[in-house]
């Protein structure tokens, strides 16, 4: 018979403070010793952790009314830029969104001043109308004087992104940092075995309604993420996709964020993005999960690929693991190549510790996905029309 | 023989003309040229470290400063705000020395005596928390 247990029982569990919780790094461990039956039987959740910068994010905002009331047809915070066309004093401000005074200060700045309780200057002009008359107002915000505030990011937490490298005689400066002139360096943007999405690869219980971690505060899986590729190449085995595939949407209440497990970056000549901190917990239901969340990085291969072609398809230069990534240094043929991560692993460990205690402590129980993501679809390309060009 | 850093402020006059050649040349000394900006008809820096006897040093310097490039003996120095780091490890993928590492529980470490001052990593780090002041 196979080791069976069911969302209910495990959560029986959490609140009587007798669940067995360990990250997917302890996990990995578990499995070497003990088997895969043993460690579904002792282990029922696994917790990952990942902490990357995630240019899709993003948060909404609601200011409440003024008197008289004006309804936003253009806002700025901290002289960022806030999409507004919205109700009248709705708004999202977009983490990669500059300031339109300095470079170096994006959305990402607004939202991580906001969580770490500083006031944000509010600018809103408007045409007026007959209900909403006032045409220009300023003032300032904070987390707490505003009404809702939550993050909702369309695009967080990808299932294996690529390697990069650069083999022109030129340096380049990317979204996955500085890369060197001929192959001087390679960066990696994965937690590896601690990554959310390569320990349940194919999504059977992360889903639509899934709660989890973000940034410190206990969100939700609201759908699949944007340029979620339903149609990436699988191992036969591990079941993990050759390139990046799946992607997350989540939200957040972000007035119980914690700037701990966030942070607004700048890439060199790139722009603003910011680091997002997540979490998921992956209940060990059966001996497929307990295999799956054991995944090492020994067994989590991806593509090395050349960031300087500036074209859509880059070619690949090697595939390696992330065992041999992690290293800091790996071998392409003859040439040493020094090797360094942009997501941060000390953090996806600390949230996947922070993770297991909110569950050992039975203050965060496990939601079963009210539905999957798919796995099965078209992944589709932008064409562009020549034809049609806009003349202005 | 001794090894010494030195940083080379060009005039705007002095860009288009070689220097390193003499040093080499006429005075034989070993160098290793560890960061260099230098744009005709604009003012140039570059940082050396140049190795040899130290009369030889010594003329080699001279003979810079007759052409009116300011020398400075390197005395720069590199910090990482430790408390508002996360630990990226973007910073350890373009320092060439080793100065910037991350240790075995992952966290950057600074080795602030390997730094060569080639100041790659001030702009790679995404929270703008390294500094280097001349």
């Amino acid at each position: 018979m196979g080791i069976k247990k069911t969302y209910e029982e495990i959560n029986e569990k959490i609140k009587k403070g007798e669940a067995v919780v360990v990250t997917a790094e302890e996990m990995v461990n578990i499995v070497k010793d003990k088997g895969v039956r043993e460690a579904a039987k002792k282990v029922d959740v696994v917790t990952t952790g990942t902490f990357s910068p995630m240019c899709s994010s993003g948060a909404f905002l609601n200011f409440g009314h003024s008197d008289p009331p004006i309804r936003t047809t253009k806002c700025l915070l901290n002289g960022v830029p806030a999409y507004s066309g919205l109700a009248a004093v709705d708004c999202y401000i977009g983490v990669t969104e500059p300031s339109e005074f300095d470079e170096n200060y994006g959305g990402a700045h607004v939202i991580e001043d906001l969580v770490a309780g500083k006031r944000v200057k509010l600018h809103i002009t408007s045409y007026g109308t007959d209900c909403y008359p006032c045409k220009e107002l300023d003032t300032h915000i904070t987390l707490k004087s505003i009404n809702q505030a939550f993050m909702f990011n369309p695009r967080n937490a990808y299932q294996n992104y690529n390697a990069a490298t650069n083999t022109s005689s030129n340096i380049l400066y990317t979204y996955m940092g500085t890369l060197l002139p001929k192959m001087g360096n390679i960066t990696y943007s994965s937690a590896g075995e601690l990554s959310p999405l390569l320990k349940d690869p194919l999504y059977r219980t992360i889903g639509i309604g899934t709660r989890i971690f973000l940034c410190g505060a206990q969100g939700y899986i609201v759908w699949e993420g944007t340029q979620f590729n339903k149609d990436m190449k699988r191992d036969k085995k591990t079941k993990l996709p050759e390139g990046p595939a799946g992607t997350l949407a989540v939200i957040g209440n972000l007035k119980h964020m914690n700037r701990e497990f966030m942070r607004a970056a700048k890439f060199q000549k790139y722009g603003i993005t910011m680091f997002i901190g997540i979490g998921v917990p992956i209940p060990i239901l059966d001996e497929d999960l307990a295999e799956s969340t054991a995944i090492s990085n020994a067994d989590i291969f991806t593509n090395i690929v050349d960031y300087s072609t500036g074209r859509r398809e880059r070619p690949t230069i090697a595939r390696v693991s992330y065992q041999e990534l992690q290293t800091g240094r790996i071998k392409i043929g003859n040439k040493e190549i020094p090797t360094a991560p942009i997501s941060s692993i000390y953090k996806a460990r600390q949230i996947a510790n922070v993770l297991k205690n909110w569950i050992e402590e039975g203050n965060f129980l496990l939601s079963s996905p009210v539905q999957n993501l798919p796995v099965e679809g078209i992944f589709k390309p932008l064409k562009i029309q020549e034809e049609i060009k806009w003349k202005l | 023989m001794e090894i010494v850093r030195f940083v080379l402020d060009f005039p705007k006059e002095r860009t288009g003309k070689p220097v390193v050649y003499q040093l080499v040349k006429d005075y034989g000394l070993i160098i290793n040229i560890l960061k260099a900006r230098i744009t005709p008809e604009e003012e140039g820096r570059m940082v050396i470290e140049l190795n040899g006897e130290k009369n030889n040093i010594e003329s080699g310097l001279n003979f810079l400063a007759e052409l009116g490039i300011s020398v400075k003996a390197l005395s720069g120095k590199i910090t990482l705000n430790t408390e508002e780091c996360v630990h990226c490890g973007l910073c350890t993928g373009v320092c060439r020395t080793g100065a910037l590492s991350l240790n075995s529980e992952c966290k950057i470490t600074l080795f602030a005596e390997k730094c060569t001052l080639c100041e790659l990593c001030v702009g790679t780090c995404p929270l703008r928390i390294i500094k280097i002041e001349f």
